[in-house]
């Protein structure tokens, strides 16, 4: 009898925690599943957002200064349509929503879509106010930190191109440019889906966050942080270049077999001379290297409101391939937006802000901010000194009379970039320029990349210097 | 005592009071048809009320938490099923009335329980009984949704399953109490295999799993052999895993579970719109009638629990569980005060089967273990679970009332 | 758009209330292990007058006096409102003279405080005599 007691003790302890995991269950589903569940894209089977959505005006999207990018009106039967203003230079960036097309979502469309709306902080409080001061109910707006003017134009410059711009603050991570071309109408989204969906050009990609490139030359800011970090005896080192140079029985040409002849670390980097940074590359070691893309966040997939692209950077494996890596070429793959926070590293005093493009979000009846995107630090891949001393060299790219980014010069103001020209298996090379400005106190940072448009000096940095100029106001 | 019976009578206002305001806002979002259903509704707190004084009354020793416990479970039922199907909702109040009058009934029967153990060839009158009730719908029976588990007399839908829960107890506890040897258990195990394997052919996964579950621990709770155990339980994987292979409609089950986003528009809708039901309550929930729970499938008796979670968000449904800890924790302390070996395990196997088939089926609704259908007890619509739960809570008072025989003189004095 | 409002105010006061609730399922619970109840469990003993007119079952706590809150109510003038308390601790019953006016005799011996009682003891309050039989 007392064996029996025992066991039947045992068995309430059996049901409690059968009973308490229940509990813990559920709590552990609306802290971490709800979220998720709420905003996947399987919420089309959620009659009850559909219902939501169908009762409220949905919110708009503005740019920072209060343009509206996207609106929404209510037809004469009740339903809603939504209007983009500015379709193709926005629509990778605003993207769509699964409500309006009923296949799938995107972009700040698919991310903000509960504060689009309006469910977020629905306390009674707020109903109460909606209440009082409006009839229906009305989603809430979310300004983004791009300028509407300045998309315009990068739009504009990349029109007929393939490719990507980035613009982006260094010091607090807004996003104030994102295009990618070619483009796409999205007010013809309903009636184009599939074309639009199943374009040979992949137009609904946004080349800018997920596009994947070989960075090129532009690597080379990294090769250098590596240096100055890990051998900066290296740093005065000089060289006399061949236009070519042999590893391990491969040999690998500068751009156009020029021959530099003597050069020394300034130098190479302002004619971006690949012979030299390979010697740099093989005494510097793979490791170190690798490291240093590490650190500069080129293995990992950045954060961001939308949805990125993993970065890729395979572990470096014999004198090839570290030949291959030091100047950007070989196996690793980059989006635009990884090279710009890289850029803004050096014009940031070593510190890269996490970037996002949502600036605020607000309940258009009350006029209450809700929800407020606040700057935060992303990685610290180098240090001050560092930053400074590559600054200093990427001025020179641009105002050296040897420099490879001279296109990028503008006078009154003091520019500093650095060219690239990415060798790839899909035929002439993609053009890249990254640059800030100015150089003394860096308020903005570019990347440019046009796919197989060959020298990056002669065909991105013009585009990166028309956006600085806008933006500076000059 | 003054104050037990007060904290009683407190919790009993606390119970009229969500009825009150549930009711009054349920009202204006919903008007109700006719006067019958507004006399009904009235209805029930009188009978509540009326349940608890005759409880106090009658039983002052007995288990007065169970009615207070149970006015609450089935008002949260009401109120949801006036909600999504208020068409159910004089039925429904009409089967607690019928429930609350047999709780009375087999609480007084059951206070001679003996009855039961001396009863000439009882265990294989029992067994004989069981086997009848379920193995009558695999004959006689109807289909509804997959299920082959229900009859049906004139419209009136019953489910032999449910009466038969508390007879195999009964069973259960008679053969153990005298047969603890090797061959005997392994009997036991014969029966037991053989009722899952019934079940399973009516694809009533729910109540093979219920029925084969409670066999394995209260073998556990007799012989205190955790081979035995161990082997049930064992038996229990193989058994899943055979069936998996062998029957279609517990690979969906199982298929759903892992993976409910295979198939939502087809195999996988109940259990998708249950979880969306219950994010959409967050913690505090959506409000009486703000929320969707008539999106769910079989809500009002299967999915019940998600709709609560929707409109009383997951402090309401974790107040649920709360109360069923409640209630388990009563009926193992009758079982630990019962006189004798037979009652002590008749009150296991009741409370076992009852805690089992709240786990399985809030489990099942929530996606932490595999969805079978069974019904959330005194919560969910259906005649045939509301009356058993009430007969297996009267069962568990009348043991608990049992013991204390020798006190009859108590209202002479007070 | 009221209802609205008012739903969303009265589930915060619903949820409070169920818990309300809860708290009493639990504080009853709480109440049973403290054996607030066992206090009312009838014992073996009983106590009867000396005439035999009346016999009173004890509980395992039961209080004697002349008012109605006691368990055995005795009225006489020479009987206190709470006079004394009987308890029982494992198998023996204990009287306590809860401060009356006449005392409590136990077998015509006056106690004070707490005194251990046994079968056919006779139990003196004021004017009457009661009879403990175990």
């Amino acid at each position: 009898m007392s064996n029996l007691k025992r066991n039947i003790k045992i068995l309430f302890g059996v049901f409690a925690v059968l009973f308490f995991s229940l509990i813990g269950y559920l709590t552990y589903f609306q802290l971490y599943e709800r979220d998720k569940l709420i905003t996947s894209s399987y919420s089309v089977y959620n009659r009850r957002l559909i219902e939501q959505e169908k009762k409220i005006l949905r919110g708009s999207i503005l740019d920072r200064n209060g343009i509206v990018l996207a609106k929404s009106v209510m037809e004469a039967d009740g339903t809603q349509k939504r209007v983009y203003l500015d379709g193709p230079a926005f629509a990778q960036v605003i993207g769509y929503s699964r409500r309006i097309y009923q296949q799938g979502n995107a972009g700040i469309e698919k991310t903000y879509d509960r504060e689009l709306l309006g469910m977020v902080g629905n306390d009674p409080m707020v109903l109460l106010r909606k209440l009082i001061l409006a009839k229906g109910q009305i989603g809430d707006n979310v300004y983004l930190t791009i300028d509407k003017t300045l998309q315009d134009l990068a739009y504009r410059e990349m029109e007929g191109r393939k490719g990507a711009v980035v613009a982006i603050n260094p010091k607090t991570g807004e996003i104030l440019a994102m295009v990618s071309t070619p483009s796409y109408d999205p007010n013809t989204l309903g009636e184009n889906w599939e074309k639009i969906m199943r374009s040979p050009e992949h137009v609904v990609l946004n080349r800018a966050t997920q596009g994947l490139y070989p960075p090129g030359s532009v690597f080379k800011i990294i090769t250098t942080a590596a240096v100055l970090t890990h051998k900066p005896e290296l740093y005065s080192q000089t060289f006399d270049c061949k236009g070519y140079v042999v590893v391990d029985g491969n040999k690998i040409s500068d751009f156009g077999g020029i021959a530099h002849g003597k050069e020394d670390f300034q130098r190479a980097f302002y004619v971006s001379c690949n012979s030299f940074f390979i010697q740099v590359g093989l005494d510097l070691g793979s490791e170190n290297l690798q490291k240093m893309a590490y650190a500069f966040g080129l293995n990992q997939r950045i954060p961001l409101e939308t949805d990125t692209a993993r970065n890729y950077f395979p572990a470096i494996e014999g004198r090839v391939a570290l030949a291959e890596t030091s100047i950007g070429q070989g196996k690793m793959l980059v989006t635009p937006l990884t090279m710009a926070l890289a850029t803004s590293a050096v014009a940031n005093e070593g510190v890269i802000m996490k970037p996002y493009l949502m600036r605020y979000v607000v309940d258009p009846i009350s006029g209450t901010v809700i929800e407020k995107s606040a700057p935060t630090q992303y990685l610290a891949p180098i240090t001050k000194d560092v930053a400074d001393t590559i600054k200093q060299l990427m001025m020179g790219v641009v105002n050296n009379p040897e420099g490879t980014g001279r296109a990028a010069q503008i006078s009154g103001i003091t520019v500093a970039g650095k060219t690239g020209t990415a060798e790839n298996p899909h035929g002439e090379p993609h053009a890249w320029f990254v640059a800030f400005a100015p150089a003394e106190d860096p308020q903005v940072v570019v990347s440019v990349i046009v796919e197989n448009g060959s020298e990056g000096g002669r065909v991105a940095a013009p585009i990166a210097r028309d956006i600085i100029k806008a933006y500076l106001g000059k | 005592m003054e104050e037990y019976i007060k904290t009683g009578s407190k919790a009993m206002k606390n119970v009229f009071w969500i009825f009150i305001i549930a009711f009054a806002l349920l009202f204006i979002h919903n008007k109700p048809k006719g006067f019958d259903m507004i006399y009904f509704i009235l209805a029930f707190p009188i009978l509540i009320y009326i349940v608890y004084y005759l409880h106090v009354r009658l039983f002052p020793l007995g288990e007065i938490q169970f009615v207070i416990l149970t006015s609450f479970l089935t008002e949260m039922g009401l109120i949801m099923i006036y909600r999504v199907a208020p068409e159910l909702l004089i039925k429904q109040i009409i089967w607690i009335g019928i429930g609350f009058a047999l709780y009375f009934i087999t609480s007084y029967f059951l206070k001679h329980y003996e009855i039961l153990y001396n009863l000439k060839y009882g265990e294989y009158l029992y067994l004989l009984i069981t086997f009848l009730l379920i193995a009558s719908t695999l004959v006689f029976g109807k289909e509804i949704a997959g299920a082959k588990n229900w009859l049906t007399f004139d419209g009136i839908y019953v489910q032999p399953a449910e009466v038969a829960k508390v007879i195999y107890i009964i069973f259960l506890a008679k053969y153990l109490s005298s047969k603890k040897d090797v061959n005997s258990i392994g009997i036991i195990g014969v029966i037991a295999i053989a009722i899952a394997g019934i079940f399973a052919l009516e694809k009533d996964l729910g109540m093979a799993f219920l029925f084969y579950v409670t066999t394995v621990l209260m073998v556990f709770v007799v012989t205190s052999n955790l081979l035995y155990t161990a082997i049930g339980f064992g038996a229990l994987v193989v058994g899943g895993i055979i069936s998996y292979f062998l029957f279609w409609h517990v690979r969906v089950r199982i298929e759903a579970w892992l993976n409910p986003w295979m198939d939502v528009p087809g195999k996988t809708y109940q259990i998708v719109q249950s979880l969306f039901a219950i994010a959409a309550g967050g913690f505090f929930g959506t409000g009486l009638g703000m929320g969707h729970p008539e999106y769910i499938p079989v809500v009002a008796s299967d999915f019940i629990f998600s709709a609560i979670c929707e409109e009383f968000g997951i402090l309401g449904a974790i107040a649920i569980i709360l109360v069923y800890f409640v209630i388990m924790y009563r009926g193992i302390k009758v079982a630990l005060n019962a006189k004798d070996e037979f009652g002590s395990l008749v009150a296991v196997g009741l409370i076992s089967m009852f805690s089992l088939q709240v786990f399985t089926i809030i489990g099942g609704v929530i996606k932490f273990i595999p969805l079978t259908g069974v019904t959330l007890p005194f919560v969910s619509y259906g005649g045939s679970s509301m009356v058993m739960s009430f007969v297996t809570l009267g069962m568990l008072n009348g043991i608990a009332v049992g013991e204390e025989q020798e006190d009859v003189q108590f209202k002479a004095q007070y | 758009m009221y209802y609205e409002i008012a739903s969303q105010i009265l589930k915060y006061f619903l949820i409070f209330l169920i818990y309300l609730f809860l708290y009493r399922a639990f504080k009853i619970i709480y109440m049973d292990i403290k054996g607030v109840r066992r206090e009312r469990q009838l014992t073996s003993a009983k106590l009867s007058f000396f005439n035999g007119e009346r016999t009173f079952n004890l509980f395992e706590v039961t209080t004697i006096g002349r008012s109605d809150e006691c368990d055995i109510v005795i009225e006489s003038p020479y009987v206190s409102a709470k006079h004394a308390i009987i308890r029982k601790k494992g198998r023996k019953f204990y009287i306590q003279d809860l401060n009356s006016t006449n005392g409590t005799f136990v077998n015509g011996k006056r106690i004070k405080g707490i005194a251990k009682i046994r079968n056919n003891d006779i139990i003196t309050l004021g004017d009457m005599d009661l009879k403990f039989i175990l």
